[in-house]
């Protein structure tokens, strides 16, 4: 297993319990997406996993090089896209030709091959998360932890970044937990979709999503997809 | 700027010298208390030089005192920044030498510098610090928590967390507390002209105003005024025009 999580528990400093228990395992190369109701945990799981913030109890673990994708994209205004993209490698000192070609392959992979040189405020909220996507990948990582990074975007192009996120998890065989609160996204997505219950988040239900792959947006129109949505959207129903 | 931005304020100017014209010659106003537009005119004009020449000393004075305060308060910024224990111990020391009038300091920086230049550079130093420092420590610690997560997860030391991040988003910030720190070099300049310099041989705009004043020559000190104010507008201009220049070629977004 890439990512094993067990019985991990987790307060808040006021003593608000906000995960109960949590067991997770996750395969290689698997995609596995989080819903559940808003503030109900699911951004505080994938920060434990990041270490991003401390667990009280419990044990995980994650076998292999993660990197993370908040809900902005974080960019740092006064670098270019390259640049940003170079951030990660200039922090480990690596800062040769070979980081360089690496930083801009990341950008042609997010299709940003031509924007190399501008700057966030010249870029489309679209193309500003590609550049914080290809700023993730930029490290190799094996796991990818992606707290709805699409939530501010427009339907049409959280669409085209669903897409190109399916096209790296195939060509670079990296391992996506995504936390999001689109059903369509989530069942477009996964492999398997964990249902998250009220704070303090127990998992409720998983539901395996059964269409085929490789997925092309074709798929949401098929009845399997609309049964699946309305299948999340039952046991989603059932915890808010 | 475009021509339309000038309109306005050159029409109030107009407005203004036509408003204090009349009102000398309705009220019949005598020239020690007011004297006329024209004739302070006629002042700049023939103490062109001397004016020109008294800028300009005041002009090295508050430009001094600018960029010593730009970077001594950067450093003291960076330092506060590094931890609320150090900030809350500092920042009181910081207020004293904002709240103190700087009249009342004047004395005590002649006793241990001298009369001349150091001294009255100090003055100018000491009066624009305060908007640099508070500047710089607001966009230090206003980053947003998202980025330092961001570093934390790139193993990034505090070091790199002060160079590659904190640091450049503060620019905005201490370009705004040195826009504020720009027009008061001017006035620590002439009060430091006042306190220290006005035996010295490099005469700026306050040995000036002090002459014309013992002379009684009224239309040349309201000169020298107009001087002092234009040398502000120059000061902040140039540093407003740097500023710009800055947040362009570094894509910076300008903080209000």
């Amino acid at each position: 297993m890439q990512i094993k999580v067990k019985n991990l528990n987790k307060s808040f400093s006021q003593g608000k319990q906000i995960l109960k228990d949590i067991n997770l395992s996750i395969r290689e190369g698997e995609i596995i997406s989080i819903l559940g109701p808003s503030g109900c945990g699911k951004s505080t799981l994938l920060r434990v996993l990041a270490k991003l913030e401390e667990k009280d109890s419990g044990e995980f673990s994650l076998n292999g090089s993660m990197s993370f994708v908040f809900q902005q994209s974080l960019l740092l205004e006064w670098r270019t896209a390259l640049d940003n993209v170079l951030l990660p490698l200039e922090l480990e000192k690596h800062t040769n030709e070979d980081a360089i070609s690496r930083a801009k392959a990341c950008l042609e992979l997010v299709s940003l091959g031509d924007n190399l040189h501008q700057y966030p405020e010249e870029l489309s909220g679209g193309m500003q998360m590609r550049v914080s996507l290809a700023r993730a990948l930029v490290t190799k990582p094996e796991i990818m932890l992606l707290d709805e990074p699409f939530a501010a975007l427009d339907e049409m192009t959280r669409e085209r970044l669903n897409e190109e996120l399916l096209t790296l998890n195939v060509s670079k065989h990296i391992t996506l937990l995504l936390v999001t609160h689109n059903i369509f996204e989530a069942v477009f997505m996964s492999d398997r979709i964990i249902i998250l219950g009220e704070a303090p988040a127990e998992i409720v239900n998983e539901i395996e999503v059964t269409l085929p792959k490789p997925r092309k947006l074709e798929h949401r129109a098929s009845p399997e997809f609309a049964e699946l949505v309305g299948k999340v959207q039952k046991a989603l129903r059932s915890v808010i | 700027m475009k021509l339309k931005e000038f309109t306005a304020p050159l029409l109030f100017l107009i407005l203004f010298i036509i408003s204090w014209d009349l009102l000398i010659r309705v009220f019949d106003i005598n020239q020690f208390t007011l004297p006329a537009p024209l004739a302070v005119l006629e002042s700049i004009k023939t103490n062109f030089s001397e004016l020109l020449s008294a800028g300009t000393n005041s002009f090295l004075i508050a430009i001094s005192g600018f960029i010593l305060s730009l970077i001594i308060g950067i450093i003291i910024g960076l330092i506060m920044s590094q931890s609320r224990i150090i900030e809350k111990s500092l920042y009181p020391y910081a207020i004293f030498l904002q709240c103190v009038p700087i009249v009342a300091l004047a004395p005590i920086i002649i006793l241990w510098f001298g009369y001349g230049l150091p001294a009255m550079i100090l003055i100018s130093f000491i009066i624009s610090l305060f908007p640099i420092i508070t500047s710089t420590v607001n966009g230090l610690t206003s980053i947003k928590q998202d980025y330092l997560d961001l570093m934390k997860l790139y193993n990034a030391s505090p070091k790199q967390i002060l160079f590659k991040v904190r640091f450049p988003s503060a620019i905005p910030y201490i370009i705004t507390g040195a826009k504020v720190s720009a027009g008061l070099s001017v006035v620590g300049a002439i009060i430091g002209e006042y306190f220290a310099g006005l035996s010295g041989k490099a005469r700026g705009l306050a040995y000036l105003i002090r002459s014309t004043e013992q002379n009684a020559d009224f239309p040349y000190m309201f000169a020298t005024i107009i001087t002092a104010a234009l040398l502000g507008l120059v000061i902040f201009s140039l540093t407003g025009l740097t500023s710009n220049q800055i947040i362009k070629r570094w894509h910076f977004q300008e903080r209000k």
